[in-house]
């Protein structure tokens, strides 16, 4: 199924480096000879099949129940696949959450690869500030920051409008932005999905040969037809992948046009899926068979997306070798492209994290910055609050142990899928990509079916075997990725010397892929402690992390007690940061992934 | 076999140790209570009851701990669990979820025999009665249950310990006239429909929640449709309403992005309202509204802390502290109405005789309103929402 797997893909064609010549060999004992898998494939496969298949499995059996699978009367029915897939009841839906999802990831990959382009190859004043700036957004929870936009680009009142209203006397009824209009909607989605983009593109440009477009641009090419001819066709891959990432992240999140009140024309099947699991009266299994209808189609995603993915290796150099390519010095073009990324930084991450500190210190909100009076007293009782400590706590059991079990699974995991292959491999490999299939609140939910009689449920460790589950195909990419930029030739001299399998994992393997490991666990630390659509449905009353007690805040409509724990949560992803960049030594930036 | 053997009666051994210690300290403080109570300063009569009561209280802080789920807000129940803790020093672990996914999950617990909850708490009855057939929930009966609405309690079983909600349509006082605000207070579904407020109409819709599809129901094809009737809400719809679910359309109307707002409960209002946010709001003739049932789970790893939680929360004093902390009106008879709110000229506390609280058995209802039926396809139509 995969392309290692398809017979005659060319090896070593023009544009490859050796790269492709040591990832795949040629002789390969492919076809016939089968090799019996591995010791280390067999314990990867099994702990796929705990921590993956199981849970995609019981949302399958769910989706051919009458009810929630586990109660009394419940009975095999089709009723719920019918209604899902033959009625006719949810194309709309479907094709509409697909039809956005293309346009968001299509709309992401441009802008991500134009910033990519310009933070990699132009020699742009403060590139460090804008690249972190186009990260910052992902450590804001989608709806924090569909909130705070709320607050600040609202027609009537958003506090950009009302206080220029005042300051430049203006009309009362002068509007000056409008976030809650379609290109508003677009504008805050985009600000969540093209950090993505740009992670990928901008890897892939750090990583490129830059010996092609200085031959490019000796031959008296310009700048720009450098980067459309050249550069551009080689980063297909890249951009190829990154689509598709988005696209399929896309199909999840409607939290955004919900919050801003969008009329779309169509209900989308993420908003269907969640309607059909918690509003009375719940109807779980169609909730389970939304989740399997959304699979197939994500499946495919991903079944495009490794295709490019598997391309990507022909393209990256393989050694180590400092490819620094060349900053081009466009004199007007590079202050140009400064004080965009400096709006951008403005529009992402300064306003959406000055409204929340706001929203914290005012009880309730008030846009008009003359009559703002602040206040501690938010913060107090949310400090004061009995569980808190035991919020902080599991959050900071599931930041430290989500991203460094997934770590580890996903090397071991890249290592049988680039490195011994076979039939396994490719079957661990989907594996490992399906969770990025199934909507984290039916995973969830299929894991509450299946734990729900041992006795680690309503534990903290529940909620961290659903969220290794639910990361691990972000582990797998980031360490496959890394994997395959790396000779195999030092490995086979760790075996030759008589190291084992392991010990050469850990001796040569894993501190050559360190830089890029610790970028992915630094990125699954956030994702790890900021996720909540699992944690509400897992957590039992003592292992309720802080994204919890937030979102059951937004739920009540105290805003400024959410946005206090929004801050808190902030505060312990900077700390982790902090010491992930100066105790590991890790870098969140493109560049390791 | 041996050390097997040997463990085992170690275990039984340390077993037995602890509950010596567990009954000797429940008799001591049974004895120490005891003789408080028969001292000639305190009030008489309630001898036997009280030697029960501490009986109890001694068990239930032997237990240590209680967990209540709920689906209440989230503040509400952990400021009103506190009072009982600083009470009886038992800490209260609350498991607060959207009712829904409450009652999936405690059904999920119960069926595989996963004893977690003590207090089962839910705003939907339907969901109450079926865990009472299921055999989910223990028989108990407080010493204040009398003093509950016999209409909203199933004897022996569960109680309304917590006040009812109900939903309003609410208004931002800082962008409307001293008229417009009594046009509003009037008759708020006409206000709202009034074309003045074009582009500043917010409404709920009738997907987010089973009681805001019931209020619109009932206006439009039930008891109230001789009143209002469709064209009611196709004359909101053509002020191009702005269409949020409960909590962030609170959110947008409290910040003046909307001037009124259809359907909010009013359990997320009075918050605001004593913070001093510049809204207000009126319970339409009819609403529709509900009461939180409280009840104790069969199969509850901490029986005696759940019954002396139930006898606590019956009492009127916990029924003051819940309407202290929720601003709700106070359903225990013996607590007088004594909010601020009572004060305000605006404010007129819901009629319950008008309210609509069977729509959770209303069979008209429930067929209009499923998957199959055509009120919510209505509603989309009129309101151009694609649900």
């Amino acid at each position: 199924m995969t392309m290692l797997d398809l017979p005659g893909v060319p090896v070593g064609e023009a544009g490859g480096t050796a790269t492709q010549a040591v990832a795949v060999p040629p002789g390969r004992r492919r076809g016939k000879g089968l090799r019996p898998p591995s010791a280390l494939a067999v314990v990867i496969f099994i702990l796929l099949l705990g921590l993956v298949a199981g849970p995609t499995i019981m949302v399958f059996v769910g989706a051919l129940q009458s009810e929630a699978p586990g109660l009394p009367n419940n009975h095999f029915s089709w009723d719920a696949v019918y209604r899902v897939y033959l009625s006719g009841q949810f194309y709309g839906s479907l094709l509409g959450t697909l039809g956005v999802a293309v346009v968001t990831a299509a709309l992401s990959v441009v802008f991500g690869g134009v910033a990519a382009w310009f933070l990699t190859r132009v020699a742009v004043p403060l590139r460090k500030l804008w690249e972190f700036g186009l990260i910052l957004p992902l450590f804001l929870s989608p709806f924090v920051g569909a909130l705070a936009w709320l607050l600040l680009a609202a027609p009537n009142s958003g506090m950009i409008n009302v206080n220029l209203r005042w300051m430049l006397n203006l009309p009362q009824d002068a509007v000056l932005v409008d976030v809650m209009t379609l290109p508003g909607v677009i504008f805050v989605m985009l600000l969540f999905y093209v950090p993505y983009a740009y992670l990928f593109i901008s890897a892939a440009l750090r990583n490129m040969d830059p010996s092609l477009e200085e031959a490019s641009s000796m031959n008296g090419r310009g700048t720009f037809l450098t980067a459309l001819r050249v550069t551009l066709p080689m980063m297909r891959p890249a951009i190829v992948a990154s689509f598709f990432f988005v696209a399929v992240l896309a199909t999840g999140v409607f939290v955004i046009p919900a919050v801003l009140g969008l009329n779309t024309s169509f209900s989308p099947l993420a908003v269907e899926v969640y309607r059909a699991m918690t509003v009375f009266p719940a109807d779980p299994p169609t909730g389970a068979a939304l989740g399997t209808l959304l699979f197939w189609f994500t499946l495919a995603g991903v079944y495009l997306y490794r295709r490019s993915v598997k391309n990507a290796g022909r393209y990256v150099t393989l050694s180590a070798r400092a490819t620094r390519p060349r900053l081009i010095r466009l004199p007007v073009g590079r202050w140009v492209a400064a004080a965009f990324f400096a709006i951008y930084f403005l529009l992402a991450a300064v306003l959406p994290y000055l409204t929340l500190v706001l929203m914290s210190l005012t009880p309730f909100a008030i846009t008009d910055l003359r009559k703002v009076e602040l206040s501690f007293a938010g913060i107090v009782q949310v400090w004061k609050r009995p569980d808190v400590a035991t919020a902080f706590g599991n959050t900071i059991v599931l930041g430290l142990v989500v991203p460094t079990v997934v770590v580890l699974i996903g090397l071991g995991i890249a290592y049988v899928v680039v490195r011994e292959r076979g039939r396994l491999g490719a079957i661990i490999d989907y594996l490992g990509t399906f969770p990025i299939a199934v909507p984290g609140i039916v995973f969830a939910t299929g894991i509450l079916w299946l734990y729900v009689r041992t006795p680690i449920y309503a534990t903290v460790f529940v909620l961290v075997i659903a969220l290794v589950g639910a990361y691990m195909p972000q582990g797998a990419r980031f360490a496959s990725a890394g994997l395959i930029q790396i000779d195999r030739s030092l490995e086979e001299a760790a075996r030759m010397n008589g190291a084992g399998k392991l010990r050469m994992l850990f001796t040569v393997t894993f501190p050559l892929l360190r830089p890029s490991l610790l970028s992915a666990w630094t990125l699954l630390f956030v994702f790890a402690t900021r996720e909540v659509n699992e944690a509400v449905i897992l957590s039992g009353p003592k292992s309720r992390p802080l994204s919890v007690l937030a979102w059951n805040y937004v739920e009540q409509g105290s805003l400024q007690q959410a946005a206090v724990v929004g801050l808190f949560l902030t505060v312990v992803m900077a700390v982790g940061m902090l010491f992930a960049r100066f105790v590991l030594r890790a870098k969140l930036d493109s560049s390791n992934l | 076999m041996d050390s097997l053997h040997h463990d085992m009666a170690k275990e039984l051994f340390v077993k037995d140790i602890r509950k010596v210690a567990a009954t000797a300290l429940a008799a001591t403080v049974l004895l120490v209570t005891a003789g408080c109570a028969s001292d000639p300063g305190s009030s008489s009569g309630e001898t036997p009851a009280s030697a029960e009561l501490t009986e109890l209280i001694s068990a239930a802080q032997a237990e240590g701990e209680l967990t209540f789920y709920g689906d209440a807000n989230e503040t509400s129940l952990q400021q009103w669990t506190q009072g009982f803790t600083d009470e009886y020093g038992i800490s209260v672990n609350v498991l607060r979820l959207p009712g829904s996914q409450l009652a999936q999950r405690f059904e999920q617990e119960q069926a595989a025999g996963q004893a977690q909850a003590d207090i089962f708490s839910i705003a939907d009855r339907v969901s109450m009665d079926k865990m009472v057939d299921a055999g989910y929930i223990a028989e108990y009966t407080p010493a204040g249950a009398d003093l509950y609405p016999a209409d909203q309690s199933e004897p022996g079983y569960y109680y309304p310990l917590q006040n009812g909600y109900f939903q309003t349509i609410a208004y931002n006082t800082s962008t409307l006239s001293a008229d417009d605000i009594e046009a509003i207070q009037a008759d708020p579904v006409k206000a709202a429909g009034d074309p003045k407020y074009s582009g500043k109409v917010g409404i709920n819709m009738p997907q987010s929640s089973q009681q805001i599809a019931a209020l619109y129901y009932d206006w439009t094809e039930g008891d109230a449709s001789g009143t209002y009737g469709w064209p009611a809400l196709e004359a909101i719809a053509a002020n191009k309403p702005l269409i949020q679910s409960s909590a962030t359309l609170v959110q947008s109307l409290v910040q003046g992005e909307v001037s009124i707002a259809v359907g909010i409960t009013d359990s997320l209002e009075f918050s605001y309202v004593q913070q001093g946010a510049p809204i207000q709001f009126v319970y339409p003739t009819p609403t529709v509204g509900g009461y939180f049932s409280d009840a104790i789970v069969a199969s509850a790893p901490h029986p005696n802390a759940a019954k002396l939680f139930m006898e606590w929360a019956s009492t009127p004093a916990a029924n003051e502290l819940y309407t202290q902390i929720t601003g709700t009106a106070p359903d225990n008879s013996e607590v007088e109405d004594d909010r601020d709110i009572v004060n305000q000229d605006w404010y007129t506390a819901p009629d319950t005789s008008q309210v609509w609280f069977d729509f959770i058995s209303d069979p008209a209802f429930l067929e209009a309103s499923s998957a199959d039926g055509d009120f919510l396809q209505q509603w989309n139509t009129v309101f151009g929402y694609s649900g």
